[in-house]
């Protein structure tokens, strides 16, 4: 096996930011490019784009682009396959992602909307299922300052590997995409009324 | 296309480890792990095979671009979470010393010295029992049979020719064992790195040391090898190279000639004379084989390419009983194959030729030979065959080696696969020396020309004829499979005609050089 070859990313906006395609099931035309978190540092859609794909856009090959916090989901147009465009357009979002200065995210994306969507994408996930299929649930009640604030319910609420559930697989799972995380709080579902602190976070939950 | 990890339980085992899930997902094809041994691991494996039509294909396939393809296989990692395994500490502190340039060196010759040494101590006692049997056999024939001619086919042909043969079944046997000890404990490749640097030298790269390294084997699986150079020049260079390594086939001859030429109470110090030359045997061949592909890569003009060596360096482990029991088995089948064909076809036509034509007693009383001499009769008769004839016919070629013409005879029909040799001089000898064939040899005088009645085996002889084998292409097999890999009969003429010449030229400088000295 060797040594790993480790793409070195990050020094001098030169070296090629290491990305793979992954097929989105039941959506032929849409791929995720997975790409280390962080790269772009925001998400949602795209307002300007860098010169180099610009022009994919404007001549059809690409339909649509949707930055993800460790992905980048292009759709592209109605009569193009990835079989035949995929090559050039990964060369065009290679040599994109080398310089981060040249995308700008629609409408003033922070570190916590990246963090909300993280979660998101998280609860969504295997993790999300893993919850599910033991009778719980996990509800966002904010994300600031890259703090999480989760509620527990169902059988999770006072279940003692809740914690071990949470702190192990949640949070290991949100760290991956998004690795600035601080911490996650985890509260019980308590009785109605008796809910702690939580009117000092400002919410954004998506 | 479908991907199989090997050796997860020795990834496991270094601390690494890979997320199946996330590389089959990030790679767009089916994933699958198998542990080579563990026969229920396969059903996934099983199952895949069965249905083809059912694999996932990448929808956009891997970069062919050096940066974008490193970037791919980083992204990719990442995503199958593929932790390193660290290096095995014990294989660690073992490659400080066994790859170390000078001490790697030193211990990579004494363990080749050890592996010669083995050959002829620990395969003596099975071999005598082995010769013990077709003695037992001999005595049988002798007793019951009463048909002469029947009588000489089955002692001559069968039992000094072909049994002749099969004597080196346990030092074949033992050659693969060690061999495939040396592969499973993982010292070969350690051998094929320490190497590269000498293959460097050679103007070809550690890849081809692999091939070389299989010729000690046999030729034909060498030959194959060579497919995994990407130079065409190195390949055909190596090609040319392979077929002078010590093989299999000429393991029987060398024991019979070292036999001759010294006496297993020889010692030097601890070590046995015979393991020695037959070392020695086996160092001249490689040097041989690394010095011709050298001149053959020279000779190819265009010059290629550097491309880099990669070798893995599997960890030291015990191999199982049962891949070293299959080692064994299989190229012991593939000899008791060869002697049951090729060498039993040979030898029956060589006695043919040995015994024909036949001679009437009143001939052979004229010629003032007593007919009931046994042994004198079939002397006479030897003497005066179609093989003589033929071994007396290209005599002007051998004779500045020393060679008669029974050596002549077994020299020609070694052409067809040198074990024959063997099964020739077994046969002469038991046809010349019924009662005791072993000594026959030794006690075998040159019959022609003016050294007639001085002992034929002398040191020179048999040095020349060690040689004449070390260098000659006698292996039709090898000249087959060097015809379909290079796609011509150019090469494999050539590799004949050079070898020839080779071994003809070499075999006098040593007979020249040994005779001054004796």
């Amino acid at each position: 096996m060797g040594t790993t070859p480790e793409a070195q990313h990050g020094d001098g906006g030169t070296a090629v930011v290491p990305v793979h395609p992954e097929p989105v099931p039941g959506e032929e035309r849409v791929i995720r490019w997975v790409m280390p978190p962080g790269t772009l540092g925001f998400v949602g859609a795209v307002d300007v784009l860098p010169p180099g794909l610009q022009p994919l856009l404007d001549d059809g090959t690409i339909e649509e682009i949707f930055v993800e916090p460790a992905a980048i989901r292009v759709r592209l147009g109605q009569d193009r396959a990835w079989r035949t465009e995929g090559a050039r357009v990964r060369s065009a979002l290679q040599a994109a992602l080398t310089d981060r200065s040249r995308w700008t995210g629609r409408g003033g994306s922070s570190p916590d909307a990246v963090l909300a969507m993280a979660v998101t994408q998280v609860l969504d996930g295997h993790v999300g299922a893993f919850v599910r299929s033991h009778g719980g649930s996990i509800t966002v009640i904010g994300v600031h300052a890259g703090e999480v604030e989760v509620e527990l319910s169902g059988s999770c609420s006072h279940c003692p590997s809740a914690e071990l559930t949470l702190a192990g697989r949640f949070e290991n799972a949100v760290r991956e995409l998004y690795p600035e995380l601080r911490r996650i709080r985890a509260h019980e579902a308590a009785s109605p009324g008796s809910r702690r602190g939580l009117g000092l976070l400002s919410l954004r939950t998506r | 296309m479908c991907v199989v990890l090997t050796f997860t339980d020795e990834l496991t085992r270094r601390q690494g480890s890979v997320d199946l899930t996330g590389l089959r997902r990030a790679l767009g094809v089916p994933v699958v792990a198998v542990v080579a041994g563990r026969a229920r691991d396969l059903g996934e494996l099983r199952e895949l095979m069965g249905d083809p039509q059912s694999w996932m294909t990448p929808v956009v396939l891997p970069p062919t671009d050096t940066a974008e393809l490193t970037a791919w296989i980083s992204s990719v990692l990442t995503a199958g979470r593929y932790a390193e395994p660290c290096v095995d500490a014990r294989t660690r502190r073992v490659d400080a010393v066994l790859l170390h340039p000078l001490w790697g060196t030193l211990i990579f010759f004494a363990t080749m010295f050890a592996f010669f040494q083995v050959i002829f101590t620990a395969a003596a006692p099975l071999q005598a029992g082995v010769e013990d049997l077709f003695g037992f056999l001999g005595g049988l024939v002798d007793a019951h049979v009463i048909n002469p001619l029947l009588g000489s086919f089955l002692s001559d042909a069968m039992i000094g020719g072909v049994g002749g043969v099969l004597v080196f079944l346990p030092q074949i046997a033992l050659l693969f064992f060690m061999i495939s000890l040396l592969e499973g404990v993982g010292y070969m490749s350690r051998a094929a790195f320490l190497m590269d640097r000498v293959m460097a030298k050679a103007g070809l790269e550690g890849r081809a040391f692999v091939a070389l390294l299989s010729s000690l084997a046999c030729a034909i699986p060498g030959i194959m090898a060579t497919r995994t150079l990407p130079s065409a020049r190195d390949r055909l260079a190596t090609m040319m190279g392979a077929p002078l390594m010590t093989c299999s086939a000429r393991l029987p001859v060398y024991v019979l000639l070292i036999g001759l030429l010294v006496s297993p109470d020889t010692r030097f110090g601890p070590l046995g004379a015979q393991g020695a030359v037959m070392f020695v045997l086996y160092l001249v061949g490689a040097f041989s084989a690394m010095a011709s592909a050298w001149v053959f890569s020279k000779l190819g003009r265009s010059r290629g390419p550097l491309m880099p060596f990669y070798m893995e360096m599997p960890p030291y482990r015990l191999p199982s009983p049962r891949s070293m029991v299959l080692a064994v088995w299989e190229p012991s089948k593939g000899f008791l194959r060869k002697v049951g064909k090729i060498i039993l076809v040979t030898t029956i036509v060589l006695w043919a030729l040995l015994n024909l034509p036949a001679r009437g007693e009143t001939e052979i009383s004229a010629a003032g030979i007593d007919t009931g001499d046994d042994a004198a009769v079939s002397a006479y008769v030897l003497d005066h065959s179609y093989a003589a004839s033929a071994g007396r016919f290209v005599a002007p070629v051998f004779d500045p080696l020393g060679f008669d013409w029974r050596i002549n005879v077994g020299v020609l029909a070694s052409l067809s696969a040198r074990e024959v040799f063997v099964a020739t001089l077994g046969q002469v000898a038991a046809a010349e020396d019924p009662d005791n064939p072993s000594n026959a040899l030794e006690q075998m005088t040159v019959q022609d020309g003016p050294q007639a009645g001085e002992k034929l085996f002398t040191p020179a002889v048999v040095a020349a004829l060690m040689v004449f084998f070390l260098y000659a292409l006698q292996c039709m097999s090898t000249v087959g499979v060097m015809r379909r890999e290079s796609g011509s009969w150019r090469w494999p003429a050539i590799a004949f005609g050079y070898m020839f010449v080779l071994a003809w030229v070499m075999a006098l400088l040593v007979h020249t050089a040994v005779a001054a000295l004796t």
